[in-house]
Formats: C-alpha cells, structure tokens, sequence
C-alpha cells in the first residue's frame, strides 16, 4: 500500500553524519544514567497525559490518505482518521471498527455494513452513511490522477446506496473482495462529509477532519506536525486494549532527514520514538533504557523485480538459475536485523493468504548447471558469457533501508555463479527515468499490502505490469479469479496457483521479508504496529520517570 | 581621475537606473534557465509525483492516468506555450502553484521565508561581527610568529563544510551538554546552532580579506606619518580600517548570495522550517513552481546585496563615486 522509497533519499549527508557521529553518541548513551534509569520504573497501570515527541524521516508531501500513501503520510493521518474495519496483526482477520457489522454477497459486488452507532467527527458532525458514501464518491471524483491507490482499492466502483443511517451498501460493477481488507487502511480512512467537500489541495495542506483518536493542531509538512487527543473519542476497535480518548494528550512528529541527528535525538531524549532507525543502530538501543519493535511488513517482499523484456533475461533457465543462486539466509545476516526473515513466498509471512513455496531456494550446484546447459560459459574472469556476451545485468535501486548493502552482497553472491551484476543507487527522478524508459534488468522493489491482491496490482498483465511480461492469460485469469472469492479456502488455492506461476518463470526474484522497525524509549509503553505494520498510537502511553 | 557628484546628482540616478535594469535582466535570465533545465530533466514531476504518492513503478500508470494528471498540473502543452504561459503569470506576480503540494507557490514562500531571512540576518551579523574582529586582532597582533598562526585560521574554518561544523555543533551542545536543541525553529535557542554553523565558513574569507587590507594599509607610507605624528597603535589601526573595509564590504555583498546555498545545507541538517528546507524537497521532486520561485529569489538576494554594496561604497569610501568618469 505504499512506498519507503521516499526514505532517506539523500545518500551523502546521512552517510557523513553517520560517520560524524556514530562513535560518540555511542559513548554517550552508554554512559548515561538518566536514560537507563527511566527504564527500570515499569508500572502497569497506563497513565494519562504527556507529549509523545516522534521522529520522522521525510517531509509530508501532502497529508490527506486518499491522495498520497507514503509512510509518513500514513504515520500521521492513521491517528487522526478511522476506518471502517481492522486488521488484526496476527491472524490477518478484519475485525470491527466503525463499522459493527458487514455481509459481503455471492459474487463480491456488494458489500452491506453496519455503522456503530452515536460516532462524531471532531468538527460535531455524525458519522453516518452519507458520509462514508460522500468520501467514496469523492475518491471516485478525485480519479486515478489524485489518488491512485485509494481508486485501486475502490476499483470497479460504482455507488453507495445509503439504507439508513447506519447502513450502507458499497456496490461494485464487477466482484472485488479486496475492497474489503482496503477499508482497514487509512487510505481509505473516513473524513466528514464537509471535509471530503473541500478542495483535494486543501486537504492535502492539512485541513483534515477525521473521527480518530487525535486531531490536527499545527500542520508544518517540513518540520513538525502536531496532534492533541480528541476527548470524545470512544470508539476504538475490539483490537485495542482500552476504551475512551487516548492515553497521551498530544503526539508530537518530527521531521528529522539526517538520521544520526535522530538517533541522537532519541539517545538525549528530544525524542521518544524513532520510526525509521538505522540497522547498525538497533544494538544501541536495546537494553539500554531503549528497546526495538518490529514486525515484517505485509505484501511483497523485497524482491529483484525482472524485467522480462530484456534480451539477457529470456531464457527462463537463466532467470531461474538466478533464483536459486542467491543465499537469502547470508543475505539477511550479513546486513540486515533480526526482524528482516529470508523470502519464503512472493508475500511477507505477514499477509493474509501467505504460503511458502520451495521454488524459493538456495542451490548454487544447481544455478550452475542451468546456466552450463544453456551455454553460459565462464571466462577467465570468472563471468560467463556466449556468443561473444557477457552475461552482465543491471540493477537499479532507490536509497532506502539497507539497499546499497543488499546490492553489494548480491552482486558478490552472483558473481560466484559466474553472473556480472552492475548496480545503479538511483534518485527518485533517476528511478522514473530507468523505471519509464525500462532500460534495466532488475528493479528492487517491494509493496505494502496486507492483501493477496497485491500480486495483481503488480503482476497482472492487465495493471502494473510490472515485469513488462507478455499476457499470460492463466497467469492473468488466477489474479483476477482471486479478487473475486469470498470464500477464504478457494482464494487460498488461487493464490497459491498464481505464486506457483510467477516463481517458476520467475516474474520476481524474491528476497527478504522487511520489517517495519521503531526505536523506542522505555518511557513509551504499549507502543503497537498495526495490520499494515504502521503506527496506532491509541493506546500508548508514557511513563516519564 | 573621477568626478565628484552630488547624492542626488544626475549621475546616480542614470547608475542606478542602469543597475535595476542589469537586476531585471539577470532575474529573466535565472528565470528562462531554470525554466529549461528542469523542462529538460529526462524524467517528469507527474511521475515523481504518482510514484511518491502510492509506491508503484512508473510503468503502472496508463496513459489515461498521466495524461490526466498532465492537464491537472497545466503541463500537458508545448514548451513554449508553457513558458509564455508561465511568464505571463510571473508578469502578473503570480508564482503559480506547487505540482507536488498543491498550496499557492506564494504561501509556501511567505511561510518559509522569513524564518530564512531570520537565520540569514543573524548568520551575516554573526558573521561579520567573527569576521572582522579577527581581521582586526591579526592586523594589531604585532609578534609574527602569532600573526602567521592567526593568519592560518580564515584557511582552515572555510575548508571545513557548514554541514560538519552543524553535526559538531549537535553532537556537543544537543546531545552532549544537551543546553540547546538539535533541530526545529522554535524561538531563538534553535537559531543559535544553525547561525554560528553558517556564520563560521562566511566569517573565514572576510577575515581573510579585511586582515590582508589592514596589513597592506599598514605598510602603506602614510601610516608612517601619522605613527610620526605620535598616534597610537590603536588610533593608527582606526585610519587603516577605514582604508580597507571597502574590498571586505564587497565581499560581504557576494556572501550574501551565496547564503541560500548555506541555507539549504544547514537548514537540512538542523530540520529547520525555510527556503532551504524547501529547495531540497522541491528539487527531489521537480516542482517546477517551486524550484523557479527560489532560483528568482536567490537572483533577487543577490542582486540586491550587490546594488546595496555598490550604493554604499561611496558613502563609507569616499573616494569612491557613482559618476561616470569625464577624462
């Protein structure tokens, strides 16, 4: 459902100031009792009050979900705005929200829900039918040129038929079941009716009225946005662990690019939760009056997406070869956190109708013979070639979490089967450009879903695309039978038939499940991460010492 | 030699009309360059814009999408119709309005500006005030030895970056002594580490170029005369100073220009609100708007800090005047 590629997008100054900083600050936070000490006070009982000070690593582009899906965009707005349903974490399962109740019909094109009664905005007015059906239609009216993602959730939309107040009917022009793990997103989180009736560039500066636990009170998409707690609230999901207005009287977040300025933050106590720690700092903070949450993100895992127009990559035993000729486990040890797990499926074990599958492997004697059969000799270099061709690929990746390290050990791991990989850090403008003109062979790539229909918005011949991969009509029909099936056993088994598909001839190379990982306080408690391992900050609460 | 012309003579205002023209052209110029240069960047705002805001590969989106997309942002037409468009809306002060955040170019510009302004003011008073009092105690250090190491200093504070002397700054006063903050623009203890990491590289050169026109003054014949007259070392250095402050005043004229650059640095590094901030996130994602309003601001800043420099030459220089020189 979004993007960490808008992450640390700067290569230079975080580097340097890592390297400015990193020796002293660990000197720093270890000889630092203050810190530590306010660790070992744990009460059990949450206590009300306080600032909870977050750090964020971009600026806010623009704040409104419907429009924009980037993680700091959704950091913020998930606690200002609910959503209809919400996934548990654990088993993946939709669970009530807004809505008490939902019936879904035989073919999944409508969707009948049931709104808890006596919920308000926080500008006075009810949450009801009218407008969660105002805030569809909006969507729909803003189109793909606005909110691309929130459409795609609501594709095939066709209107919402108030029944009454509290009931409403979602109906759709053809059967789509993943509108339904879509309503637990913020992306397509409820605003008042009067709100979704402003200008999309008014919303996106920031003029947002939600019925979350937390409002909007100053909104500097550079620098700092802040929240106070709603006071009125008292509708939360069975999933949190309390009733009423949320625990903290304000939520603080902080746009902070350098991430050893954050680090330091969070050390000397400007901060109390980091969103996107470094990996080489999570050792830092664990144990020492700070500790690290994390939880592998749902949807697809990081992966080599193939560029399967590329003439190096049209022998399917090469790509396959390539598949199996990467060690995931060493991968992950080598330059990733104990949260990171090797790929086992196309989906993160996060995401609903995850199954592993064994064409996902590491067997280095068997890459080489399928490149040996298809006549890939190795020179004196090392590197294979023939008929006077190298075999050399080239990928491209964005600055983000590890990706230069990761690129560093595959282009070693493939070196050893004889395979030349030359690798490209990209800016986001560099990354449209290779991206647009397909002038690669691989892409790093992932997608943040809890939704099997993932693999369609990327794969589908008829949607992304994006392997630039023939139509394959069995292909095609699974990702679309999928998004059709109520009946969890049945979507099971399609989606596990579409997966087969895609490893064997190996749309994506798939690599490591990635977590989402917060550094933390001690002072912070009952810090979680929801379905889309995002932050809800309904719950917590601080315990400053 | 010069001819001597009254403030409000005729020759004044013939310069300084010359001079706003100079300034008029140089903003057109930045404006037209700026123009083409992001105009000509291989990739496009729209698809920066529909990659940041849902996470999919720029093949994702059909053409019905971009082509949407394109005409909500008015970059669907020709060059030239674009930039006719787009001067013709400057013409009438209008900035236009972010690709990215969808706010009135102006807005974001009134917000961001004078915290700029602010970090740029203080910087240059700083800056100065470091610059040429160092000058001053090389020009009345008379021991060599100690002249020649101060004298090594101006090299030394301008090769090191703003950006390095702003993490120093964090590591020791945020999270060492934790007595001032590390980022934000609240009140004026956030100015303080960001002012003194700008000043520091500025203050360099000026006292590089006052020292050296003070010592230059001093060896100067007259300064013989009056030390013969029985002035002080002290009243000696006031005559010198007054000799040697035009080139330093100069050159604090093209430092001003040059702040934006150390704006943008520092501002990053201290995540403070400003055009600095700003410039980053608007290059990262090609908001033409934005990036063209700053390129004009910065030509503004400067040609102002020049024009300002070369009216007050001759008020603080007073060999110096505006009049065109009559043979």
């Amino acid at each position: 459902m979004s993007i960490l590629r808008s992450i640390a997008r700067r290569a230079m100054l975080p580097a340097l100031g890592a390297l400015i900083l990193a020796p002293t600050l660990a000197a720093c936070s270890a000889s630092d009792p203050a810190t530590s000490s306010a660790a070992t006070s744990v009460s059990d009982a949450p206590k009300d009050g306080g600032t909870l000070n977050v750090g964020l690593n971009a600026a806010l582009t623009c704040l409104d979900p419907h429009q924009n899906a980037s993680n700091v965009t959704i950091y913020v707005s998930r606690n200002i705005a609910d959503s209809l349903t919400d996934q548990d974490p654990g088993t993946g399962d939709l669970k009530p929200w807004l809505a008490e109740k939902w019936e879904v019909n035989d073919d999944a094109t409508a969707i009948t829900f049931h709104l808890r009664p006596g919920i308000t905005f926080t500008d006075g007015t009810p949450l009801d039918s009218a407008a969660v059906k105002a805030n569809f239609d909006s969507i729909k009216q803003l189109g793909n040129a606005k909110a691309f993602l929130a459409n795609s959730y609501l594709s095939d939309y066709d209107t919402t038929e108030v029944v009454d107040a509290t009931t409403f009917v979602v109906h759709f022009s053809k059967p789509n079941i993943q509108f339904l793990q879509g309503t637990s997103t913020v992306t397509l989180g409820i605003f008042s009716a009067a709100n979704v009736a402003k200008s999309a560039d008014e919303r996106c500066a920031g003029d947002l009225v939600g019925s979350g636990p937390f409002s909007i009170t100053s909104y500097k998409p550079d620098t700092e946005i802040d929240l106070a707690k709603n006071p009125a609230y008292d509708w939360p999901s069975e999933l949190r662990t309390h009733t009423g207005a949320a625990h903290l009287d304000a939520v603080d977040f902080k746009v902070v690019t350098e991430n050893g300025v954050r680090s330091g933050q969070l050390s000397s106590g400007a901060l109390d939760l980091d969103t996107i720690p470094l990996t080489e700092d999570l050792d830092r903070f664990s144990g020492n009056g700070f500790s690290v949450v994390g939880r592998p993100y749902p949807g697809l895992v990081i992966n080599l997406g193939v560029n399967l127009s590329r003439p190096l990559l049209q022998d399917v035993d090469v790509r396959r070869a390539l598949l199996v000729g990467i060690d995931r486990d060493s991968l992950v040890s080598n330059v990733l956190s104990k949260f990171d797990k090797p790929a086992t499926g196309v989906l993160s074990s996060a995401t609903p109708f995850y199954s592993a599958d064994d064409q996902i492997r590491y067997d280095p004697t068997q890459a080489e013979s399928l490149l040996d059969a298809a006549g890939w000799v190795k020179g004196s270099d090392g590197i294979r070639s023939k008929d006077g061709q190298r075999l050399s690929l080239f990928l491209y990746f964005a600055t983000f979490r590890q990706s230069a390290q990761v690129a560093q050990v595959l282009q070693q791991q493939l070196k050893a089967i004889g395979v030349e990989l030359k690798v490209q850090e990209a800016t986001p403008a560099q990354a449209a450009e290779y991206s647009a003109n397909g002038d690669y062979d691989f892409s790093y790539s992932y997608f943040i879903r809890a939704d099997p229909d993932v693999l369609k918005a990327n794969f589908s011949t008829e949607y992304s695309n994006a392997s630039h991969a023939q139509p394959d009509e069995k292909l095609d029909g699974l990702l679309d039978l999928q998004a059709t099936q109520s009946d969890p056993a049945a979507r099971q088994k399609t989606v596990d038939e579409a997966q087969k598909i895609l490893l064997d001839q190996v749309y994506l190379i798939p690599l490591f499940e990635f977590a989402q990982l917060v550094t933390k306080s001690d002072a912070v408690h009952d810090f979680t991460l929801d379905g889309t391992s995002r932050l809800n900050l309904y719950d917590t609460w601080l315990d400053r010492a | 030699m010069s001819r001597r012309s009254g403030a409000g003579g005729p020759g004044v205002g013939r310069y300084l009309a010359g001079r706003i023209g100079q300034t008029v052209l140089v903003l057109w110029g930045a404006h037209a360059v700026s123009f083409v240069l992001l105009y000509l960047l291989p990739s496009d705002a729209v698809t920066i814009k529909l990659m940041g805001s849902t996470g999919l590969e720029a093949g994702s989106f059909d053409p019905q999408t971009l082509a949407t997309a394109r005409e909500e942002l008015g970059v669907d037409s020709s060059i030239w119709s674009q930039y006719v468009a787009n001067l013709g809306r400057l013409l009438h002060g209008d900035l236009g309005i972010s690709y990215q955040r969808g706010t009135t170019v102006s807005s974001l510009l009134g917000e961001a500006l004078p915290h700029t302004l602010l970090l740029a003011g203080s910087t240059i008073v700083l800056a100065v005030v470091l610059g040429i009092g160092l000058g001053a105690v090389i020009g009345y250090v008379r021991r060599p030895g100690l002249r020649e190491a101060l004298l090594a200093v101006p090299p030394l504070a301008v090769s090191v970056p703003a950006f390095a002397i702003g993490l120093v700054l964090i590591q020791v006063f945020a999270f060492r002594l934790r007595v001032l903050p590390s980022s934000g623009t609240d009140g004026l203890s956030s100015l303080v580490l960001p002012t003194v990491a700008l000043a520091v590289p500025l203050a360099a050169p000026i006292a590089q170029v006052f020292a050296k026109g003070l010592l230059s003054s001093l060896d100067q014949p007259y300064i013989d005369t009056v030390f013969a007259k029985g002035a002080s070392r002290t009243q000696v250095l006031r005559h010198a100073v007054l000799n040697s402050i035009s080139p330093t005043l100069a050159l604090v004229g093209v430092l001003v220009g040059g702040l934006i650059g150390g704006a943008v640095i520092t501002e990053t590094v201290f995540t403070r609100e400003g055009i600095g901030t700003l410039t980053v996130s608007a290059v990262q994602s090609q908001d033409l708007p934005v990036v063209q309003a700053i390129v004009l601001i910065s030509a503004a800043a400067y040609a102002l800090a020049t024009l300002l420099v070369d009216v007050l030459h001759p008020v603080i220089d007073k060999r110096v005047t505006h009049a065109r020189a009559t043979a």
